[in-house]
């Protein structure tokens, strides 16, 4: 979030920069299976963000401190490539990328049975190839799917949405102009049947009405996610014929 | 929201599924009870068998329970037990009074080092998943001849067919003797044509761009069989 309010993001016919209205999110792809390696991978392009998702095991986890004597542990890493952005981004570790890291799994863990692999470890690598803005949403909804490919027992999916403030205006979805210069950003991990939020975050102010309408709009793109989620991991093992 | 499935659709479903419980049918694996509805908890067909409704998962780790036969290799060893790798989550442990050997606290070096590969079977599975493995029993042995070959554990039942057809069928062209563990790997003793033609066929599976049976290696394995 820039602050700075003043910038023109929306124009007066209520359109946003990029053509969009204000409850509508960029163009979302999801290819399950693309890393032979790994035992569920899943590729995801949200506007001009492209993540790729990686899950192994679950596998004994090491070192053993590590170890949960009544259920497996979340072993989460994301990562933005260092050709991810027009500025270099240093390889490596920093402050945001464990924030990101941390708060991923922690929204994983309300989704993935954990109890039922005691002292294991379920490896999930997200590598933000391509960033414009969002990135946090889609790494999550895109480990999600390759959780699901790769068999590990989940109550439901995960997907996760951000809506925002721009010009006084809640949108939903934010590209990267509106994230620099918007007011206000929520993004949410929602389980999409039950509705139950697993996260939720807040940069910027939002009135109380401003809040109620940005969390309908994520509730509105938690439903479109989800069919492309399911969309997706179906065709990928039936071939297409569902 | 997703779509409801009467349980006696073999359908794919995936996490998060309600499945429609019609006839009084209880939930079986990969199937929890969340306010009183069942609900799928992997991606995997919905089977229905004496009243149980489960789901077969298309895309699952390899879960030792007991009786299971499994080819490990050894992986690490103590003074009177070794570990062994079994594809698994969790690595399974070979005490030396379950080996065929009578090996003295020690000296488990003279038997087996990390490397090798024996073929073992599942004695226990304890609540903290803890996994004790024998080589006591018919046909359990080291395995000092010919090759091991990783198809998944989500690929043996195709692998062996129907009443073991496609197996018999493999055996019978390959002229091989090929040992089908549970834990997705096979052991192959023959001659190297016979090991060539089988290493072909699995391929499907180990070479496939995804680590279970997806509709093109099940296809090409298919066509494979009637060609052999």
């Amino acid at each position: 979030m820039g602050g700075y309010g003043d910038v023109e993001l929306i124009a007066k016919d209520g359109t946003r920069l990029d053509g969009r209205s204000v409850d509508e999110l960029r163009p979302v792809s999801i290819e399950v299976g693309v890393l032979p390696a790994a035992r569920g991978s899943c590729r995801m392009t949200w506007g001009l963000n492209i993540a790729e998702v990686a899950v192994y095991g679950p596998m004994e986890a090491h070192p053993r401190k590590i170890q949960r004597p009544d259920r497996a542990v979340l072993d989460v890493r994301y990562n933005m490539a260092p050709f991810s952005t027009s500025d270099r981004i240093r390889p490596g570790f920093n402050r945001r990328s464990r924030e990101i890291s941390k708060v991923t799994a922690e929204a994983l863990e309300s989704i993935v049975m954990v109890e039922m692999f005691p002292r294991s470890k379920i490896r999930v690598e997200i590598e933000i190839l391509c960033a414009e803005a969002g990135t946090r949403c889609c790494g999550i909804t895109a480990a999600a799917v390759a959780l699901a490919d790769a068999g590990i027992p989940m109550k439901d999916l995960l997907v996760s949405v951000a809506a925002g403030k721009i010009n006084d205006v809640v949108v939903l979805d934010l590209d990267k102009a509106e994230d620099n210069y918007g007011q206000a950003d929520l993004p949410v991990g929602i389980l999409p049947n039950s509705k139950e939020i697993a996260f939720l975050q807040m940069d910027g102010d939002l009135s109380p009405a401003e809040f109620d309408l940005a969390m309908e709009y994520n509730m509105k793109a938690v439903d479109e996610i989800h069919k492309i989620q399911i969309e997706a991991l179906r065709s990928k093992y039936t071939g297409g014929d569902n | 929201m997703n779509e409801v499935y009467s349980g006696a659709q073999e359908r794919l479903v995936i996490p998060g599924d309600r499945i429609e419980n019609k006839g009084g049918l209880s939930a079986g694996s990969g199937i929890i009870k969340i306010n009183g509805g069942f609900v799928a908890t992997q991606l995997g067909h919905l089977m229905e068998n004496n009243g149980v409704i489960y789901l077969q998962a298309s895309n699952s780790t390899y879960i030792p329970r007991s009786g299971d036969l499994v080819i490990g290799f050894v992986t690490s060893m103590r003074s009177n037990l070794w570990m062994f790798n079994i594809g698994g989550p969790f690595e399974a442990l070979l005490p030396m009074s379950l080996s065929p050997w009578n090996t003295q606290f020690g000296d488990l070096e003279e038997h087996m080092v990390v490397g090798d590969y024996a073929l073992l079977r599942v004695q226990e599975v304890d609540s903290q998943h803890g996994v004790v493995c024998t080589m006591k029993g018919i046909g359990l042995r080291k395995i000092s001849t010919g090759v091991v070959e990783f198809i998944g554990s989500n690929s043996t039942k195709l692998f062996i067919g129907a009443e073991g057809s496609n197996l018999q069928k493999i055996k019978e062209k390959s002229g091989c003797r090929i040992t089908v563990a549970e834990n997705g790997r096979i052991w192959l003793e023959g001659s190297d044509e016979g090991i060539s033609m089988i290493r072909r066929i699995s391929s499907h599976f180990s070479n496939s761009n995804t680590p279970y049976p997806n509709p093109d290696s099940i296809k090409n394995f298919n066509n494979d069989m009637e060609d052999l």
